[in-house]
């Protein structure tokens, strides 16, 4: 990509700050360059979620075992009012074929997913692939609509950059919760 | 005698040798599809037995394809370095290839002058996908790659490790179909759940590889859990002295 148009992308992801003032870190996952579709049918670049500490999960709305279990485990955690030190949850399909938006804002409704704290996104099939390959998160369609998946959780630092990784159906979520004031601090 | 029939539990190899009518119709219309130009091998469709036994799934239908006939050359990804600057040794970023990207050019654009045939090699997952990508073709799949080069070879005269790197298919034998004695990236290399890292930290996960082989659909093919081990040991940023890929498409 050429240089100026790299540093108009740059200006344009910073129109709504925080943001980073410089390029993306070498090591940010935000390096991948896709378009998402947010469940409110917005699109989304990664690096404008760039300023806050993002906990990133893989899931798809008719996972009937671990997803929801994760889901609640995060949910469970108490991490202070939204809004104030604000921890982002980050749920991305691995089925986008069938996760519409549509599907993930009735997946949404069903979890009783706060709208502050929690976005939900699809995207095509190989940047689901790229991100999942970035983050070491394994997968696969086992059957038509049924996944065999890691149930790993990151934690990304404001930067983009993956600071924790960890499994949430081990109980471990002081662990997590951790690794989130951690990575606030660490801006 | 046919050592497929000779030695029972052959799954991987089997497949091959059975009748297929879908392939041998697709036979009929063959390689035309293909491009010599490209160096492509026509596959016809064919079956994959995965190498982890699931009660969910036991063989997969695999589609016809044009595969690349041998890895891509130092040469061949010279080429695309010229053409994508950000796949430059001194450009790349670093979360997308490891410090040992191209570790045996001596810079950007200069593979060593003896390997410019010779596959490429030290390239990340990342890059392969951007490569073949770009020539409108894409990875091939662990059922793609297994299907036309997984054969089990314990006939052959030959270690075990050498025969984890593929043996052509039974079908394919006759075909310039070339395994050079590489790994191969695979587009979905991280598909088998098995490895510690993304089954969570810990690393204490029962279905690690090593504890998981009795569930293997045939133990006995040691150079398919080779294959195996290896890929899900990978991670899509490694750049490896032995690591290399090819590219494939849908047979048009």
């Amino acid at each position: 990509m050429k240089a100026w148009l790299r540093g108009a992308l740059a200006i344009a992801a910073c129109l709504a700050p925080p943001c980073l003032a410089d390029d993306v870190s070498a090591r940010s996952i935000y390096q991948l360059a896709a378009t998402w579709t947010e469940d409110n049918g917005h699109s989304l670049q990664l690096r404008e979620l760039a300023g806050e500490v993002e906990v990133l999960t893989f899931f798809y709305t008719s996972c009937e075992a671990a997803c929801p279990m994760t889901v609640k485990a995060l949910q469970s955690m108490k991490l202070g009012p939204a809004g104030s030190a604000h921890a982002r949850f980050l749920l991305v399909s691995v089925d986008p074929e069938q996760d519409s938006p549509a599907a993930l804002r009735r997946y949404r409704r069903t979890m009783k997913l706060d709208k502050d704290r929690w976005k939900l996104l699809r995207g095509p099939p190989s940047d689901v692939r790229k991100l999942a390959a970035l983050l070491g998160f394994n997968y696969e369609e086992v059957d038509s609509g049924q996944f065999v998946h890691s149930n790993l959780v990151t934690v990304l630092n404001a930067r983009g950059e993956v600071v924790h990784q960890q499994s949430a159906l081990d109980g471990n979520l002081a662990e997590l919760a951790a690794a989130i004031r951690a990575a606030r601090t660490d801006r | 005698m046919n050592r497929h029939v000779a030695v029972p539990g052959l799954l991987l190899g089997a497949f091959a040798s059975l009748p297929l009518s879908r392939a041998e119709n697709a036979a009929t219309t063959p390689a035309a599809a293909c491009s010599t130009e490209r160096h492509e091998v026509f596959v016809p469709a064919g079956r994959y037995e995965p190498f982890y036994k699931r009660a969910e799934r036991r063989v997969m239908p695999v589609a016809p394809m044009c595969l690349a006939a041998a890895p891509v050359t130092n040469a061949q990804y010279l080429e695309f370095v010229r053409g994508h600057p950000q796949w430059r040794r001194s450009r790349v970023t670093r979360v997308f290839a490891e410090e040992t990207y191209l570790a045996n050019w001596r810079d950007d654009l200069t593979p060593p002058p003896e390997s410019l045939s010779e596959p490429v090699t030290f390239v990340s997952w990342f890059a392969a996908d951007d490569y073949c990508e770009s020539q409108g073709a894409r990875l091939p799949k662990v059922s793609e790659w297994e299907r036309a080069a997984g054969r089990q070879a314990a006939a052959r005269a030959s270690t075990p490790f050498a025969m984890a790197m593929g043996s052509p298919a039974a079908d394919l034998e006759r075909t310039p179909l070339q395994l050079k004695g590489i790994w191969e990236w695979t587009e979905d290399f991280n598909s088998a759940v098995v490895s510690g890292r993304a089954s969570g930290a810990q690393g204490t996960d029962p279905s690690l590889f090593c504890g998981d082989g009795f569930r293997a659909v045939d133990a006995s093919d040691y150079a398919a859990f080779l294959r195996y081990s290896f890929r899900s040991s990978l991670h899509a940023d490694f750049t490896l002295k032995n690591l290399g890929f090819r590219c494939t498409r849908e047979a048009p």
